[in-house]
């Protein structure tokens, strides 16, 4: 498959003190450090972590948000920092977002029909007309009824307004969209519509999706490959089925063992230890050793490289280790 | 109350009905009245709680059941109304005058929220916060209760306690303010927390250490835990018995083994089959059709037929009732034989 979005050497990064006038006193989070994946045309990558590895940023900095990030991103090849100003914008329109909250991300003011039809107008996409089939055409794609379009956002459950934030980045056609978190603000049930729902676009169109996400389930269930990320750097990348069954880094063993599953009873839960440490001072050599029940003096001196498995080299992990710590 | 503990260890080998309930509460109602109608959030519900024994409550947002959980803390806000009894230890609260509610919450019934940025006095030393319960609950003096305070975060497994007792609650990590909340409720070793989706804002390495820690305390301080959550995968694991809410009602009551092995009520069984599973792939989930209605108090039959599967015209004529199914097993579910 080829390389819809590139990724290489990706690295945000944000200045704390930035009004302090001891130049000694500045001090900088490295949110994102050297991150690298591609993803393929109906793709789903999953990136997953907890709160605060940096799993949003990688997502922002992709869809154009925020701070200009350090490295390269690359779509269908062509480098997106290169770009001219009005070609890097018509680039942008094939990578959309939707957020974890759809009761902050829409705007109170404006209807269904408004909403859906910035996107449209921003880019200058159709005649009025044709963006007026778009429009009601996109609702229909996400299962909403056609009334819907003259109502406002605070009509509607969290579920659907899910589904306008959906259809308001289908708008302009995207190739990529960035999904972060898209579930956890919805109850169970309405959990599944929606999974089903990406899993319906991704199949009929084609899309791919970076698919950023805590809930391993979830990842499991749409997921083609996963990239785990720990304080702001990819630990371990696989497709699913092999990260699920082998995973070889130390974290994402523990992550997996920590995810509470149906039919398991009362248990004793094999736990990581301790805390994420503060980002603005990260541990030396591999940041997870603190943590680690393997660690041996070399994680704490030297950082692992991200490498492929000799044993299966399809599997990158950054650990010391890896070839040993088949679980 | 603290001495009448048994002698047997609490836990998951407790025979069931073996010890008298801790917490009964029956017919809980609360009303919230207005001209328009209003609406009946809880809706005559009935459990009880053994000592050491921990009941999951399911259910998805607006079944009610967060307001159980104020209710059982004298907390309805003002504009409610709650009838039915909830006794504790024997000891009827339904009529507790708001004069001595503060010997009950916070002593006898605690609560850990679901976010413990909001449930602590930002302003305040985490020590300070945990002393305060134990001068105004247990008449401490201040380098006592700051001692115990101490002890107390010990106990929930904060390293270095003493130092972490100065912190401000910014000052510590999602994971460690949860263990300073369960510390201040745990202070006067109640007989019954209350736990309202306790892990839901956490990481999955943090909610396991604070479900880890939460089992570790109750089997050596032996309360009874309400566990409200709306995961599934959480309540499996650290629920003995179970009740499924659905629009203010219980629909179904099991032990754990036995709900999560063969549920049996259809929300019960959508529910559980709607997740997604590691290990198990599928091209599409099943899923509940719909949603809760949000007029629900005007429907005659079952609240839930309008998104069930089974559902018949009887089913939408008569409210099923709870009702034994088996033993040890209630279901409110006309196809359920």
């Amino acid at each position: 498959m080829p390389a819809l979005l590139s990724v290489d050497g990706l690295n945000v990064s944000f200045p704390l003190d930035s009004h302090s006038l001891l130049p000694g006193r500045r001090r900088v989070v490295h949110a994102v450090q050297d991150v690298r994946f591609e993803i393929a045309v109906g793709e789903t990558l999953a990136l997953v972590g907890e709160s605060g590895c940096g799993k949003t940023t990688v997502g922002r900095a992709i869809a154009g948000l925020g701070k200009v990030p350090k490295g390269i991103v690359r779509l269908r090849g062509e480098y997106l920092s290169d770009l001219p100003r009005a070609q890097r914008r018509a680039a942008r329109q094939a990578i959309q977002m939707v957020f974890q909250d759809p009761f902050s991300s829409l705007d109170p003011r404006m209807t269904v029909r408004q909403i859906l039809q910035e996107p449209l107008d921003i880019n200058g996409i159709g005649t009025a007309q044709e963006r007026n089939a778009r429009v009601a055409d996109l609702l229909g794609q996400v299962g909403l009824p056609a009334d819907a379009l003259e109502r406002y956002p605070h009509e509607f459950s969290g579920g659907q307004r899910q589904r306008i934030a959906i259809a308001r980045a289908l708008a302009p056609n995207p190739a990529l969209i960035v999904a972060d978190e898209p579930l956890s603000a919805l109850d169970v049930s309405i959990q599944s519509q929606t999974l089903n729902l990406l899993q319906k676009l991704k199949r009929e169109r084609g899309l791919s999706y970076l698919f950023i996400s805590h809930d391993l389930a979830s990842v499991y269930h749409l997921a083609d490959r996963v990239a785990v990320m720990y304080l702001g750097r990819l630990v371990e990348l696989a497709d699913r089925d092999t990260l699920f069954a082998s995973p070889r880094h130390p974290y994402t063993q523990g992550l997996l063992a920590a995810v509470p599953r149906i039919g398991q009873g009362r248990r004793r839960r094999t736990l990581i230890e301790g805390d994420l440490p503060s980002p603005l001072a990260l541990p030396s050599g591999c940041a997870f050793h603190p943590r680690c029940p393997l660690a041996k003096d070399i994680c704490r001196q030297k950082r692992p490289e991200m490498k492929p498995l000799a044993s299966s080299p399809a599997q990158s992990v950054a650990c010391h280790f890896a070839e040993e710590s088949a679980a | 109350m603290r001495s009448d503990r048994l002698d047997e260890a609490p836990g998951q080998d407790l025979p069931r009905l073996s010890v008298p309930p801790v917490l009964e509460v029956d017919g809980l109602t609360v009303d919230f009245p207005s001209p328009h109608g209003g609406k009946r959030v809880v809706d005559g519900i009935s459990y009880s709680i053994a000592r050491g024994r921990t009941l999951g409550v399911v259910g998805e947002s607006g079944c009610g059941k967060s307001m159980t959980a104020l209710a059982l803390l004298g907390l309805v806000p003002s504009s409610g109304r709650m009838t039915g009894r909830i006794t504790l230890n024997g000891r009827s609260l339904s009529d507790l005058s708001a004069k001595d509610w503060p010997d009950v919450r916070g002593q006898r019934i605690a609560l850990v929220f679901q976010e413990p940025m909001t449930a602590l006095n930002p302003a305040m030393r985490i020590g300070d916060q945990i002393a305060e319960v134990l001068t105004i609950h247990e008449g401490l003096r201040k380098t006592e209760a700051r001692e115990r305070a101490i002890e107390q975060l010990r106990l929930v497994g904060i390293p270095s306690a003493a130092e972490r007792a100065k912190a401000y609650p910014h000052q510590l990590s999602g994971g460690m303010r949860q263990r300073a909340v369960i510390a201040m409720a745990l202070a006067c070793r109640p007989d019954v927390l209350i736990a309202d989706e306790p892990t839901t804002a956490l990481d999955v390495t943090i909610q396991a250490q604070i479900l880890e820690l939460m089992q570790q305390l109750q089997d050596e301080i032996g309360m009874a835990v309400q566990f409200i959550s709306h995961n599934l995968a959480v309540v499996s694991e650290i629920a003995d018995d179970v009740i499924v809410m659905y629009a203010g009602q219980i629909v179904e009551r099991a032990s754990s083994a036995d709900l999560f092995a063969e549920p049996l009520h259809p929300y019960t069984q959508g529910l559980i089959e709607t997740l997604p599973e590691i290990g198990r792939a599928q091209d599409e989930l099943p899923v509940i059709a719909g949603t809760v209605p949000s007029h629900y108090h005007d429907i005659p039959g079952c609240r839930f037929a309008g998104r069930c599967p089974k559902a018949d015209a009887s089913c939408r004529a008569v409210a099923p009732a709870l009702r034994p199914v088996r033993l040890g097993r209630e279901v409110a579910c006309h196809k359920v034989s």
